[in-house]
Protein backbone atom coordinates (compact mmCIF):
# COMPACT_ATOMS: atom_id res chain seq x y z
CA UNK A 1 0.00 0.00 0.00
CA UNK A 2 2.74 2.22 0.71
CA UNK A 3 4.99 1.18 -2.11
CA UNK A 4 4.30 4.55 -4.16
CA UNK A 5 5.53 6.23 -1.12
CA UNK A 6 9.12 4.31 -1.77
CA UNK A 7 8.83 5.21 -4.97
CA UNK A 8 8.54 8.76 -4.89
CA UNK A 9 11.57 8.69 -2.30
CA UNK A 10 9.63 10.36 0.56
CA UNK A 11 10.83 7.10 2.45
CA UNK A 12 13.65 8.78 3.20
CA UNK A 13 11.93 11.94 4.87
CA UNK A 14 9.38 10.31 6.67
CA UNK A 15 9.00 6.31 7.12
CA UNK A 16 6.37 4.16 7.05
CA UNK A 17 5.90 4.20 11.20
CA UNK A 18 5.92 8.08 11.24
CA UNK A 19 3.68 8.52 8.58
CA UNK A 20 1.18 5.83 10.56
CA UNK A 21 1.18 7.76 13.33
CA UNK A 22 0.87 11.13 11.65
CA UNK A 23 -2.68 9.37 9.76
CA UNK A 24 -3.28 8.55 13.05
CA UNK A 25 -2.80 11.83 14.87
CA UNK A 26 -4.58 13.44 11.84
CA UNK A 27 -7.72 11.27 12.48
CA UNK A 28 -7.45 11.99 16.45
CA UNK A 29 -7.64 15.52 15.75
CA UNK A 30 -10.36 15.67 13.14
CA UNK A 31 -12.71 13.41 15.39
CA UNK A 32 -11.97 15.28 18.33
CA UNK A 33 -12.84 18.55 17.21
CA UNK A 34 -16.03 16.63 15.72
CA UNK A 35 -16.74 15.13 19.05
CA UNK A 36 -16.06 18.43 21.03
CA UNK A 37 -18.96 20.56 18.29
CA UNK A 38 -21.50 17.10 19.07
CA UNK A 39 -20.69 17.83 22.88
CA UNK A 40 -21.41 21.20 22.86
CA UNK A 41 -24.31 21.34 20.97
CA UNK A 42 -25.97 18.09 23.04
CA UNK A 43 -25.10 19.93 26.14
CA UNK A 44 -26.52 23.28 24.67
CA UNK A 45 -29.36 21.59 24.30
CA UNK A 46 -29.70 19.81 27.42
CA UNK A 47 -28.32 23.07 29.84
CA UNK A 48 -30.97 26.02 27.93
CA UNK A 49 -34.11 23.49 29.53
CA UNK A 50 -31.91 23.87 33.29
CA UNK A 51 -29.81 27.01 32.92
CA UNK A 52 -30.67 30.08 32.22
CA UNK A 53 -28.87 31.64 28.86
CA UNK A 54 -25.72 33.10 29.68
CA UNK A 55 -24.87 29.87 32.32
CA UNK A 56 -25.89 27.35 29.14
CA UNK A 57 -23.69 29.41 26.81
CA UNK A 58 -20.68 29.40 29.09
CA UNK A 59 -21.14 26.12 29.99
CA UNK A 60 -21.09 25.24 26.48
CA UNK A 61 -17.83 27.13 25.89
CA UNK A 62 -16.31 25.44 28.41
CA UNK A 63 -17.10 22.06 26.94
CA UNK A 64 -15.97 22.91 23.82
CA UNK A 65 -12.43 24.21 24.62
CA UNK A 66 -12.16 21.07 27.48
CA UNK A 67 -12.46 18.85 24.85
CA UNK A 68 -10.52 20.42 22.11
CA UNK A 69 -7.44 21.10 24.62
CA UNK A 70 -7.87 17.66 25.44
CA UNK A 71 -8.17 16.42 21.82
CA UNK A 72 -4.89 18.67 20.85
CA UNK A 73 -2.78 16.57 24.10
CA UNK A 74 -3.78 13.39 22.29
CA UNK A 75 -2.95 14.57 19.05
CA UNK A 76 0.59 15.51 20.54
CA UNK A 77 0.91 12.64 22.32
CA UNK A 78 0.32 10.08 19.34
CA UNK A 79 2.74 12.58 17.03
CA UNK A 80 5.30 11.72 19.58
CA UNK A 81 6.09 14.94 21.82
CA UNK A 82 6.87 14.07 25.41
CA UNK A 83 4.20 16.36 27.28
CA UNK A 84 5.97 16.46 30.57
CA UNK A 85 8.57 18.10 28.80
CA UNK A 86 5.82 20.83 27.00
CA UNK A 87 4.06 20.64 30.25
CA UNK A 88 7.24 22.02 31.66
CA UNK A 89 8.18 25.01 29.14
CA UNK A 90 3.66 25.48 29.77
CA UNK A 91 4.69 26.24 33.23
CA UNK A 92 7.73 28.98 32.26
CA UNK A 93 5.28 30.19 29.87
CA UNK A 94 2.46 30.48 32.01
CA UNK A 95 4.29 32.32 34.45
CA UNK A 96 4.93 34.98 31.48
CA UNK A 97 1.72 34.78 30.27
CA UNK A 98 0.04 35.34 33.87
CA UNK A 99 1.67 38.85 34.12
CA UNK A 100 0.70 39.64 30.58
CA UNK A 101 -2.66 38.59 30.96
CA UNK A 102 -3.83 40.15 34.33
CA UNK A 103 -6.64 41.81 33.12
CA UNK A 104 -7.96 39.19 30.84
CA UNK A 105 -7.96 37.03 34.25
CA UNK A 106 -9.32 39.70 36.11
CA UNK A 107 -12.46 40.16 33.38
CA UNK A 108 -12.73 36.33 33.76
CA UNK A 109 -13.25 36.06 37.58
CA UNK A 110 -15.61 39.34 36.85
CA UNK A 111 -17.28 37.33 34.67
CA UNK A 112 -18.18 34.41 36.81
CA UNK A 113 -19.44 36.92 39.69
CA UNK A 114 -21.61 38.25 37.25
CA UNK A 115 -22.87 35.09 36.43
CA UNK A 116 -23.46 34.28 40.06
CA UNK A 117 -25.08 37.35 41.20
CA UNK A 118 -27.25 38.20 37.40
CA UNK A 119 -27.50 41.58 38.12
CA UNK A 120 -28.95 41.58 34.23
CA UNK A 121 -29.50 39.00 32.11
CA UNK A 122 -29.72 38.99 28.41
CA UNK A 123 -32.42 41.48 27.27
CA UNK A 124 -32.14 43.49 30.23
CA UNK A 125 -31.70 47.13 29.33
CA UNK A 126 -28.89 48.75 31.77
CA UNK A 127 -26.82 52.01 32.38
CA UNK A 128 -23.02 51.70 32.81
CA UNK A 129 -19.82 54.20 32.52
CA UNK A 130 -22.86 56.36 30.63
CA UNK A 131 -23.76 54.04 27.94
CA UNK A 132 -27.05 52.53 27.86
CA UNK A 133 -27.84 49.67 25.65
CA UNK A 134 -29.41 45.93 25.35
CA UNK A 135 -27.67 43.11 27.00
CA UNK A 136 -27.09 41.36 23.66
CA UNK A 137 -24.80 38.59 25.68
CA UNK A 138 -22.78 38.41 28.85
CA UNK A 139 -19.34 36.73 27.78
CA UNK A 140 -16.63 35.61 29.90
CA UNK A 141 -14.31 38.49 29.50
CA UNK A 142 -16.99 41.03 28.56
CA UNK A 143 -20.21 42.03 28.03
CA UNK A 144 -22.22 43.30 24.74
CA UNK A 145 -24.45 46.10 24.37
CA UNK A 146 -26.80 47.36 21.79
CA UNK A 147 -27.25 51.13 22.20
CA UNK A 148 -30.63 52.46 20.90
CA UNK A 149 -28.84 53.87 17.62
CA UNK A 150 -27.82 50.78 16.83
CA UNK A 151 -24.15 50.55 18.12
CA UNK A 152 -21.92 47.65 19.23
CA UNK A 153 -20.40 48.48 22.52
CA UNK A 154 -17.98 46.21 24.49
CA UNK A 155 -18.13 46.71 27.98
CA UNK A 156 -15.21 44.35 29.80
CA UNK A 157 -16.57 42.29 32.80
CA UNK A 158 -13.80 44.10 35.36
CA UNK A 159 -15.42 47.71 34.50
CA UNK A 160 -18.97 46.60 35.11
CA UNK A 161 -17.81 44.59 38.57
CA UNK A 162 -16.45 47.78 39.77
CA UNK A 163 -18.72 50.51 38.25
CA UNK A 164 -21.92 51.24 39.20
CA UNK A 165 -24.75 49.41 36.95
CA UNK A 166 -28.13 50.93 36.50
CA UNK A 167 -30.68 47.97 35.31
CA UNK A 168 -33.42 49.57 33.63
CA UNK A 169 -36.03 46.96 33.20
CA UNK A 170 -35.35 44.63 35.84
CA UNK A 171 -38.92 45.73 37.44
CA UNK A 172 -41.82 45.62 36.20
CA UNK A 173 -43.54 49.52 36.89
CA UNK A 174 -41.47 52.64 36.61
CA UNK A 175 -41.72 55.85 37.63
CA UNK A 176 -41.92 59.07 35.59
CA UNK A 177 -40.92 62.79 36.77
CA UNK A 178 -42.08 65.73 34.78
CA UNK A 179 -39.95 68.72 35.58
CA UNK A 180 -42.70 71.60 35.07
CA UNK A 181 -42.41 75.00 35.69
CA UNK A 182 -45.20 77.30 35.86
CA UNK A 183 -45.34 81.35 35.98
CA UNK A 184 -45.29 82.81 39.34
CA UNK A 185 -48.80 84.26 39.09
CA UNK A 186 -50.53 81.42 38.63
CA UNK A 187 -52.55 79.61 41.46
CA UNK A 188 -50.13 76.60 42.19
CA UNK A 189 -53.61 74.40 43.51
CA UNK A 190 -54.96 75.06 39.99
CA UNK A 191 -51.73 73.54 38.40
CA UNK A 192 -51.92 70.61 40.75
CA UNK A 193 -55.40 69.76 40.08
CA UNK A 194 -55.38 70.32 36.42
CA UNK A 195 -51.71 68.07 36.35
CA UNK A 196 -54.27 65.35 38.19
CA UNK A 197 -57.04 65.15 36.03
CA UNK A 198 -54.44 65.23 32.99
CA UNK A 199 -52.80 61.96 34.34
CA UNK A 200 -56.34 60.66 35.76
CA UNK A 201 -57.44 60.89 31.77
CA UNK A 202 -54.77 59.23 30.47
CA UNK A 203 -55.05 55.51 30.48
CA UNK A 204 -51.52 54.29 30.58
CA UNK A 205 -50.50 56.21 33.88
CA UNK A 206 -51.17 54.11 36.55
CA UNK A 207 -54.28 54.73 39.15
CA UNK A 208 -51.80 53.00 41.24
CA UNK A 209 -49.37 53.98 42.71
CA UNK A 210 -50.92 57.30 42.56
CA UNK A 211 -49.49 60.28 41.03
CA UNK A 212 -47.28 62.65 43.40
CA UNK A 213 -46.84 66.36 43.33
CA UNK A 214 -43.89 67.85 44.31
CA UNK A 215 -43.44 71.64 44.56
CA UNK A 216 -39.46 72.10 44.18
CA UNK A 217 -38.99 75.84 44.29
CA UNK A 218 -39.25 79.51 43.53
CA UNK A 219 -36.92 79.26 40.18
CA UNK A 220 -35.47 82.58 39.14
CA UNK A 221 -38.17 82.43 35.87
CA UNK A 222 -40.83 80.24 36.92
CA UNK A 223 -42.52 78.05 40.04
CA UNK A 224 -40.64 74.50 39.62
CA UNK A 225 -42.87 71.65 40.19
CA UNK A 226 -42.41 67.87 39.49
CA UNK A 227 -45.14 65.54 38.76
CA UNK A 228 -44.34 61.84 39.17
CA UNK A 229 -46.42 59.45 37.52
CA UNK A 230 -46.28 55.55 37.13
CA UNK A 231 -46.23 53.40 34.12
CA UNK A 232 -45.71 49.61 33.02
CA UNK A 233 -42.35 49.60 31.36
CA UNK A 234 -43.28 48.61 28.30
CA UNK A 235 -45.50 52.12 28.49
CA UNK A 236 -42.60 54.26 29.73
CA UNK A 237 -41.35 56.86 26.65
CA UNK A 238 -45.31 56.63 25.46
CA UNK A 239 -46.87 57.92 28.49
CA UNK A 240 -43.80 60.01 28.96
CA UNK A 241 -44.47 61.91 25.43
CA UNK A 242 -47.97 61.95 25.87
CA UNK A 243 -47.90 63.54 29.05
CA UNK A 244 -45.79 66.46 27.97
CA UNK A 245 -47.95 67.25 25.10
CA UNK A 246 -52.09 66.76 27.19
CA UNK A 247 -49.88 69.22 29.86
CA UNK A 248 -48.92 71.52 27.60
CA UNK A 249 -52.56 71.87 26.08
CA UNK A 250 -54.74 71.35 29.29
CA UNK A 251 -52.67 74.06 30.22
CA UNK A 252 -53.41 76.29 26.98
CA UNK A 253 -57.04 75.77 27.70
CA UNK A 254 -56.86 76.77 31.18
CA UNK A 255 -54.50 80.10 30.43
CA UNK A 256 -51.85 78.97 32.66
CA UNK A 257 -48.44 80.36 31.85
CA UNK A 258 -45.14 78.13 30.71
CA UNK A 259 -42.69 80.97 31.26
CA UNK A 260 -39.33 81.57 29.36
CA UNK A 261 -36.43 82.96 31.20
CA UNK A 262 -37.16 86.02 32.67
CA UNK A 263 -34.57 88.87 33.33
CA UNK A 264 -35.46 91.82 34.96
CA UNK A 265 -33.04 94.88 35.30
CA UNK A 266 -33.67 97.36 38.09
CA UNK A 267 -31.53 100.95 38.34
CA UNK A 268 -31.91 100.61 41.78
CA UNK A 269 -35.21 101.54 44.42
CA UNK A 270 -34.79 105.12 44.68
CA UNK A 271 -34.39 105.82 40.69
CA UNK A 272 -36.61 106.59 37.96
CA UNK A 273 -37.75 103.34 35.77
CA UNK A 274 -36.63 103.54 32.37
CA UNK A 275 -37.90 106.25 29.88
CA UNK A 276 -39.86 105.06 27.16
CA UNK A 277 -40.85 107.21 23.89
CA UNK A 278 -43.50 105.38 21.35
CA UNK A 279 -43.22 105.95 18.23
CA UNK A 280 -45.92 106.92 15.79
CA UNK A 281 -45.62 104.83 12.12
CA UNK A 282 -45.11 107.19 9.36
CA UNK A 283 -48.27 107.17 7.11
CA UNK A 284 -46.69 105.80 3.34
CA UNK A 285 -46.25 108.26 0.88
CA UNK A 286 -49.07 108.86 -2.03
CA UNK B 1 -86.93 46.92 26.54
CA UNK B 2 -84.13 44.95 25.78
CA UNK B 3 -80.60 46.24 25.78
CA UNK B 4 -79.10 42.82 24.27
CA UNK B 5 -76.52 44.06 21.19
CA UNK B 6 -75.05 41.29 20.49
CA UNK B 7 -75.76 38.26 18.44
CA UNK B 8 -75.14 37.53 14.30
CA UNK B 9 -75.83 40.32 12.29
CA UNK B 10 -76.21 40.45 8.73
CA UNK B 11 -75.20 42.44 6.05
CA UNK B 12 -76.02 43.59 2.73
CA UNK B 13 -72.96 44.31 0.47
CA UNK B 14 -72.32 48.58 1.23
CA UNK B 15 -74.34 48.17 4.19
CA UNK B 16 -73.05 50.14 8.01
CA UNK B 17 -74.58 49.27 11.48
CA UNK B 18 -74.10 51.02 14.41
CA UNK B 19 -73.47 50.06 17.52
CA UNK B 20 -73.76 53.43 20.35
CA UNK B 21 -73.74 52.27 24.05
CA UNK B 22 -72.66 55.16 26.23
CA UNK B 23 -69.06 56.74 25.51
CA UNK B 24 -68.62 54.15 23.06
CA UNK B 25 -69.90 53.74 19.44
CA UNK B 26 -68.47 51.51 16.51
CA UNK B 27 -69.78 51.16 12.63
CA UNK B 28 -69.37 48.23 11.10
CA UNK B 29 -69.60 48.56 7.16
CA UNK B 30 -69.50 45.40 4.98
CA UNK B 31 -67.45 45.96 1.63
CA UNK B 32 -66.12 44.30 -1.39
CA UNK B 33 -64.15 41.76 0.29
CA UNK B 34 -63.89 43.59 3.24
CA UNK B 35 -65.47 44.58 6.41
CA UNK B 36 -64.64 47.78 8.00
CA UNK B 37 -64.95 49.02 11.76
CA UNK B 38 -65.08 52.42 12.93
CA UNK B 39 -64.84 52.65 16.64
CA UNK B 40 -64.68 55.96 18.88
CA UNK B 41 -64.94 57.02 22.35
CA UNK B 42 -65.96 59.75 23.72
CA UNK B 43 -65.75 59.23 27.62
CA UNK B 44 -67.82 62.68 28.76
CA UNK B 45 -71.01 60.48 27.57
CA UNK B 46 -71.90 57.85 29.32
CA UNK B 47 -75.95 57.44 28.82
CA UNK B 48 -77.57 54.45 29.17
CA UNK B 49 -78.70 55.08 25.40
CA UNK B 50 -77.95 51.93 23.78
CA UNK B 51 -78.04 51.73 19.44
CA UNK B 52 -77.88 47.71 18.52
CA UNK B 53 -76.53 47.24 15.45
CA UNK B 54 -79.31 49.31 13.25
CA UNK B 55 -78.59 50.12 10.24
CA UNK B 56 -77.26 53.98 9.14
CA UNK B 57 -76.52 55.82 6.37
CA UNK B 58 -74.19 57.73 8.68
CA UNK B 59 -70.20 57.87 7.71
CA UNK B 60 -68.13 57.14 10.51
CA UNK B 61 -66.38 60.33 11.71
CA UNK B 62 -62.86 60.95 10.01
CA UNK B 63 -61.13 61.21 12.94
CA UNK B 64 -62.59 56.82 13.90
CA UNK B 65 -60.25 54.48 14.36
CA UNK B 66 -60.66 52.08 11.30
CA UNK B 67 -59.69 48.85 10.95
CA UNK B 68 -60.10 46.88 7.61
CA UNK B 69 -60.90 43.10 7.65
CA UNK B 70 -60.17 40.87 4.73
CA UNK B 71 -62.61 38.65 3.61
CA UNK B 72 -64.14 36.45 0.93
CA UNK B 73 -66.84 38.16 -0.92
CA UNK B 74 -69.63 35.56 0.17
CA UNK B 75 -69.25 36.59 3.68
CA UNK B 76 -72.34 39.00 5.08
CA UNK B 77 -72.81 37.91 8.71
CA UNK B 78 -70.44 38.96 11.63
CA UNK B 79 -71.33 37.76 15.14
CA UNK B 80 -70.86 40.41 17.99
CA UNK B 81 -70.18 38.70 21.32
CA UNK B 82 -69.58 40.28 25.04
CA UNK B 83 -67.04 39.00 27.00
CA UNK B 84 -65.07 39.80 30.27
CA UNK B 85 -61.92 41.95 30.30
CA UNK B 86 -58.45 40.69 29.46
CA UNK B 87 -57.66 41.73 32.72
CA UNK B 88 -58.44 41.70 36.24
CA UNK B 89 -59.58 44.30 37.68
CA UNK B 90 -59.64 47.09 41.15
CA UNK B 91 -61.86 48.46 42.22
CA UNK B 92 -62.64 51.35 44.95
CA UNK B 93 -64.85 52.02 47.85
CA UNK B 94 -65.42 55.31 48.23
CA UNK B 95 -64.83 55.73 51.47
CA UNK B 96 -63.38 53.12 53.80
CA UNK B 97 -65.32 50.16 54.80
CA UNK B 98 -64.32 47.76 57.03
CA UNK B 99 -65.22 44.13 57.37
CA UNK B 100 -65.45 43.14 61.35
CA UNK B 101 -63.93 39.80 62.24
CA UNK B 102 -66.23 36.68 61.24
CA UNK B 103 -68.55 39.50 59.41
CA UNK B 104 -69.74 38.58 55.90
CA UNK B 105 -70.75 41.84 53.13
CA UNK B 106 -72.39 41.41 49.73
CA UNK B 107 -71.09 43.77 47.00
CA UNK B 108 -72.20 44.93 43.74
CA UNK B 109 -69.26 45.28 40.69
CA UNK B 110 -70.02 46.92 37.52
CA UNK B 111 -67.27 46.72 34.59
CA UNK B 112 -67.00 47.30 31.41
CA UNK B 113 -67.46 44.33 28.97
CA UNK B 114 -64.64 43.47 25.80
CA UNK B 115 -66.60 43.21 22.43
CA UNK B 116 -65.64 40.34 20.14
CA UNK B 117 -66.30 40.23 16.20
CA UNK B 118 -66.02 37.14 15.08
CA UNK B 119 -66.95 35.24 11.72
CA UNK B 120 -69.50 32.37 12.08
CA UNK B 121 -69.47 28.69 10.59
CA UNK B 122 -66.71 28.21 12.02
CA UNK B 123 -66.14 30.91 14.41
CA UNK B 124 -63.15 32.77 13.86
CA UNK B 125 -62.38 35.79 16.33
CA UNK B 126 -61.40 38.65 14.44
CA UNK B 127 -60.97 41.11 16.75
CA UNK B 128 -61.37 42.27 20.04
CA UNK B 129 -62.15 45.25 21.81
CA UNK B 130 -63.30 47.22 24.84
CA UNK B 131 -66.42 49.08 25.34
CA UNK B 132 -64.44 51.34 27.24
CA UNK B 133 -60.71 51.55 28.35
CA UNK B 134 -60.14 51.84 31.90
CA UNK B 135 -57.08 53.22 33.10
CA UNK B 136 -53.86 50.70 34.25
CA UNK B 137 -53.31 50.34 37.69
CA UNK B 138 -51.09 48.23 39.84
CA UNK B 139 -52.13 45.86 42.18
CA UNK B 140 -49.14 43.71 44.41
CA UNK B 141 -47.82 44.22 48.34
CA UNK B 142 -45.15 46.47 46.41
CA UNK B 143 -43.70 48.31 43.08
CA UNK B 144 -41.44 45.21 42.63
CA UNK B 145 -44.11 42.44 42.59
CA UNK B 146 -47.62 42.45 41.20
CA UNK B 147 -50.08 42.36 38.54
CA UNK B 148 -51.27 44.69 36.01
CA UNK B 149 -54.99 45.29 36.37
CA UNK B 150 -57.71 47.62 35.49
CA UNK B 151 -58.92 50.61 37.30
CA UNK B 152 -62.28 50.52 37.77
CA UNK B 153 -63.76 54.07 38.52
CA UNK B 154 -67.15 53.16 39.28
CA UNK B 155 -67.36 52.28 43.14
CA UNK B 156 -68.08 48.89 45.30
CA UNK B 157 -71.69 49.52 45.83
CA UNK B 158 -73.28 47.66 49.16
CA UNK B 159 -76.62 47.95 47.34
CA UNK B 160 -77.75 46.88 44.02
CA UNK B 161 -80.14 50.08 43.77
CA UNK B 162 -77.01 52.44 44.06
CA UNK B 163 -75.37 51.05 41.29
CA UNK B 164 -76.61 52.46 37.55
CA UNK B 165 -76.60 49.92 34.82
CA UNK B 166 -75.52 50.13 31.66
CA UNK B 167 -76.08 47.85 28.39
CA UNK B 168 -72.18 47.43 28.15
CA UNK B 169 -71.22 46.36 31.80
CA UNK B 170 -71.67 43.52 33.82
CA UNK B 171 -72.70 43.69 37.06
CA UNK B 172 -70.77 41.16 39.59
CA UNK B 173 -72.39 40.11 43.04
CA UNK B 174 -69.60 38.97 45.62
CA UNK B 175 -69.78 38.10 48.60
CA UNK B 176 -67.27 38.92 51.01
CA UNK B 177 -66.33 36.82 54.23
CA UNK B 178 -64.09 37.68 56.57
CA UNK B 179 -63.48 34.58 58.96
CA UNK B 180 -59.73 36.19 60.25
CA UNK B 181 -59.64 37.72 63.62
CA UNK B 182 -58.39 40.77 62.68
CA UNK B 183 -60.88 43.62 60.56
CA UNK B 184 -60.75 43.64 57.39
CA UNK B 185 -60.26 47.14 54.90
CA UNK B 186 -62.00 47.21 51.71
CA UNK B 187 -60.29 49.99 50.16
CA UNK B 188 -59.38 47.91 47.47
CA UNK B 189 -61.59 45.24 45.99
CA UNK B 190 -59.58 43.01 42.86
CA UNK B 191 -61.76 40.49 40.43
CA UNK B 192 -60.15 38.15 38.46
CA UNK B 193 -62.86 38.92 35.66
CA UNK B 194 -60.51 37.07 32.76
CA UNK B 195 -61.98 33.52 35.13
CA UNK B 196 -65.33 35.03 34.81
CA UNK B 197 -68.33 33.86 32.55
CA UNK B 198 -71.12 36.60 31.19
CA UNK B 199 -74.93 35.90 31.74
CA UNK B 200 -77.56 37.87 30.09
CA UNK B 201 -80.42 38.45 31.77
CA UNK B 202 -84.14 38.99 30.57
CA UNK B 203 -83.70 42.75 29.82
CA UNK B 204 -80.79 41.94 28.06
CA UNK B 205 -78.48 42.92 31.08
CA UNK B 206 -75.66 41.26 31.73
CA UNK B 207 -73.76 39.79 34.74
CA UNK B 208 -71.11 37.38 35.48
CA UNK B 209 -71.58 34.57 38.08
CA UNK B 210 -71.89 34.96 41.65
CA UNK B 211 -68.43 34.95 43.09
CA UNK B 212 -67.41 34.17 46.95
CA UNK B 213 -64.40 35.29 48.37
CA UNK B 214 -63.36 34.07 51.68
CA UNK B 215 -60.31 35.88 52.95
CA UNK B 216 -57.31 33.34 54.37
CA UNK B 217 -55.87 33.82 57.44
CA UNK B 218 -54.54 37.60 58.45
CA UNK B 219 -53.24 38.49 55.12
CA UNK B 220 -54.37 39.48 51.55
CA UNK B 221 -54.65 36.07 49.97
CA UNK B 222 -58.58 34.94 49.41
CA UNK B 223 -60.21 31.64 48.32
CA UNK B 224 -62.94 32.52 45.31
CA UNK B 225 -65.38 30.28 44.93
CA UNK B 226 -67.19 30.62 41.80
CA UNK B 227 -70.87 29.47 41.62
CA UNK B 228 -70.98 29.34 37.79
CA UNK B 229 -74.79 30.35 37.43
CA UNK B 230 -75.83 33.81 37.79
CA UNK B 231 -76.65 35.23 41.25
CA UNK B 232 -80.54 35.34 42.07
CA UNK B 233 -80.62 38.96 41.85
CA UNK B 234 -80.39 38.57 37.96
CA UNK B 235 -83.33 36.54 37.37
CA UNK B 236 -83.55 34.36 34.48
CA UNK B 237 -80.22 34.10 32.78
CA UNK B 238 -78.61 32.08 29.66
CA UNK B 239 -74.74 31.86 29.46
CA UNK B 240 -73.47 34.11 26.74
CA UNK B 241 -69.69 34.20 27.53
CA UNK B 242 -67.19 31.73 28.93
CA UNK B 243 -64.27 32.46 31.31
CA UNK B 244 -61.57 33.51 29.00
CA UNK B 245 -59.07 31.24 31.16
CA UNK B 246 -61.04 28.43 33.65
CA UNK B 247 -59.31 28.17 37.19
CA UNK B 248 -61.55 25.45 38.48
CA UNK B 249 -64.50 26.14 40.50
CA UNK B 250 -62.36 27.26 43.35
CA UNK B 251 -58.66 28.91 44.00
CA UNK B 252 -56.66 30.95 45.88
CA UNK B 253 -56.36 34.67 44.88
CA UNK B 254 -54.83 37.94 46.19
CA UNK B 255 -57.79 40.07 46.42
CA UNK B 256 -57.70 42.29 48.88
CA UNK B 257 -55.08 44.63 49.42
CA UNK B 258 -52.82 46.64 46.82
CA UNK B 259 -50.13 48.58 47.70
CA UNK B 260 -50.47 49.01 51.60
CA UNK B 261 -48.07 51.65 53.31
CA UNK B 262 -47.04 52.67 49.74
CA UNK B 263 -49.05 55.29 48.88
CA UNK B 264 -47.72 57.92 46.16
CA UNK B 265 -46.48 60.48 48.58
CA UNK B 266 -44.29 57.65 50.15
CA UNK B 267 -43.01 56.33 46.85
CA UNK B 268 -40.15 58.75 46.21
CA UNK B 269 -39.38 62.31 46.36
CA UNK B 270 -37.61 64.65 44.44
Amino acid sequence: MFDWWQDLGFAQLITRAQLLKMAHAAIILFGGLILARLAAAIVKRMSGRHMHQQGAMVTRRLVYYALVFLTFAITLHQLGFNLGVLLGAAGVLTVALGFASQTSASNLISGLFLLAERPFVVGDLITVDGQTGFVLSVDLLSVKLRTFDNLMVRVPNESIIKAQVVNLTRFPIRRIDLQIGVAYKEDLEKVRDILMDVADRNPLCLDEPAPVFIFTGFADSALTMQFSIWAVRANFLELRNSMYLEIKNAFDEAGIEIPFPHLTIYTGAETAPFPLTLQKKDASPG
Amino acid sequence: MSTRWWGPFSFEMGQTRLWRMGPFEMWLQRQEREFRLSTMASPHRDTPDLVSGATTTLEAPADAEVIRFGVDSSVDQLEIQPVTSDRAAVFKSDDPYLVPPGGEVTAFLSSPVWLRLQLMNPVRVLHELATYRPSDTWFGPSTLEGELCYAVRTSVRYNLQNLATRPSRAITVVRIANPAPTVLPLARLRLPLPNLSLFAGEDGGLWTEFVTLERRHDGDLAEIRLARTAPPEAGRCTLVGKPREDIGRHSLIRSFTSLLGISGDRIGHV
